[in-house]
């Protein structure tokens, strides 16, 4: 096996790793608890090349829907179908996207990576919020009280500081794969 | 480090230890998913059957309880605010004991199993769906599992290095977070780096098969399942 395809197996360990790690981190609120987890999922999309990003949020999926503890709400199918299964269901666009808007504005680092943060964001409640009404059989009051204004402040902590942090990662992760080519 | 993590495997020899990793893993999700599927008295029940393996192989129930601990604030975190959403007593605390239920059923599974056997007992077994890929899979499992321990110890090594230089997190709360996360990253990317070499120099092949062997026990416990869950269902 090839140094770089090592090193970016490596590196997709590692984001899955972090988003795990992220999902302990939480503070239970309501139905869908504040974590760490989509703080990882825009560093992961606006960090990692667009294949590794997606490959990264499918990886931790496939490690949830095994059953192993690593979503906010356990583990297992059972939990991904649950009121919170939406916003991890919307990992997978939020990634998907994010990294896109990374590759298109990718030479103004700065403004990318806070469009990549917002864009990522606003993927967990296009997915998650319709979910989590459909789940609970909630009204749209209802949803939005319980899925999404709780969490603006913690999201737009988190944007900030992930638009602080990607141009450094993202530059030393094109750096280590570059080395390779 | 180990005593730390929650995910990591105790050398022992009982009957836990003997099953073949895809079992115990099939186990455990069938067993997550009736928790998950049942509600108050029934979900109370079923997650007190966790209890059977431990008593019956004599884990240290006391030491999976002090580990748990971060896990058992949380499920009377969850049990409170669904008290304080109006459900009644049985159905809040059936919340919290069956997430500490599948919780616990998943410490059982790591705590048996090494990761690497797990990755790879289940990279054998979707190989026949999705080819050599599986193996890769089992291994990104496996390095993921790995990863965990390392990011501990990056994040409380950042975090003492601040501390000897006086840093606080209140005096400029948003740069000092992004200058923490961007330490642990150049931390966590420079033990990438060394991990990979490490990997490469070993010639490591992760499409590479290998194998695991199923025994009677294994098929029994299997069949037991599926008829549990059938029944289960089948009642509902």
């Amino acid at each position: 096996m090839e140094r770089k395809q090592i090193l970016k197996l490596v590196l997709v360990a590692l984001f899955t790793a972090l988003i795990t790690a992220g999902a302990y981190i939480k503070i239970p609120v309501g139905p869908v608890p504040v974590s760490l987890c989509t703080f990882f999922v825009n560093l992961t999309a606006s960090c990692l090349p667009l294949p590794l990003a997606l490959a990264t949020v499918l990886a931790y999926l496939f490690l949830g829907i095994i059953g192993l503890p690593v979503f906010t709400s356990g583990g297992g199918l059972a939990a991904l179908m649950g009121p919170t299964g939406g916003y991890l269901v919307g990992y997978i666009p939020s990634a998907l996207f994010g990294a896109l808007v990374m590759k298109l504005l990718g030479k103004n680092i700065r403004i990318a990576s806070f469009l990549s943060a917002v864009v990522s964001t606003a993927f967990f409640y296009v997915v998650g919020l319709p979910w989590l009404s459909l789940t609970l059989d909630l009204p749209l009051s209802g949803t939005l009280g319980a899925g999404l204004f709780p969490f603006i402040f913690g999201d737009v902590l988190k944007i900030i500081v992930a638009t602080l942090v990607t141009p450094s990662v993202r530059s030393r992760v094109t750096e280590l794969l570059e080395c390779e080519e | 480090m180990a005593e730390c993590m929650i995910f990591h495997y105790r050398e022992s020899d009982n009957i836990l230890t003997r099953f073949n990793p895809n079992t115990k893993l099939f186990v455990v999700i069938a067993y997550s998913v009736l928790v998950s599927s049942s509600t108050g008295l029934e979900r109370l029940v079923l997650s007190a059957l966790v209890l059977i393996p431990v008593l019956g192989a004599r884990l240290p129930l006391a030491k999976y309880l002090k580990e748990s601990f971060f896990f058992i604030i949380l499920a009377i975190s969850m049990s409170l605010s669904y008290v304080i959403g109006g459900r009644s007593l049985i159905d809040s605390a059936s919340y919290g004991i069956g997430f500490l239920a599948i919780i616990f059923s998943s410490l059982l599974l790591t705590d048996s199993t090494m990761p690497e056997d797990i990755a790879r007992s289940l990279g054998l077994f979707l190989s026949r769906i999705i080819g050599k890929r599986a193996f890769i899979l089992a291994t990104l499992t496996e390095i993921t599992i790995s990863m965990i321990p390392i990011i501990i110890d990056s994040t409380l090594g950042i975090l003492e290095a601040r501390k000897a230089r006086l840093a606080s997190f209140f005096r400029h709360p948003v740069h000092s977070l992004a200058e923490f996360t961007s330490s642990v990253f150049s931390n966590l990317l420079d033990k990438a780096v060394i991990y990979t070499d490490a990997i490469y120099s070993r010639c490591y092949d992760a499409s590479r098969c290998i194998a695991s062997s199923y025994r009677i026990r294994d098929y029994v416990t299997i069949f037991a399942t599926i008829v549990v869950l059938v029944i289960f269902f089948s009642l509902r």
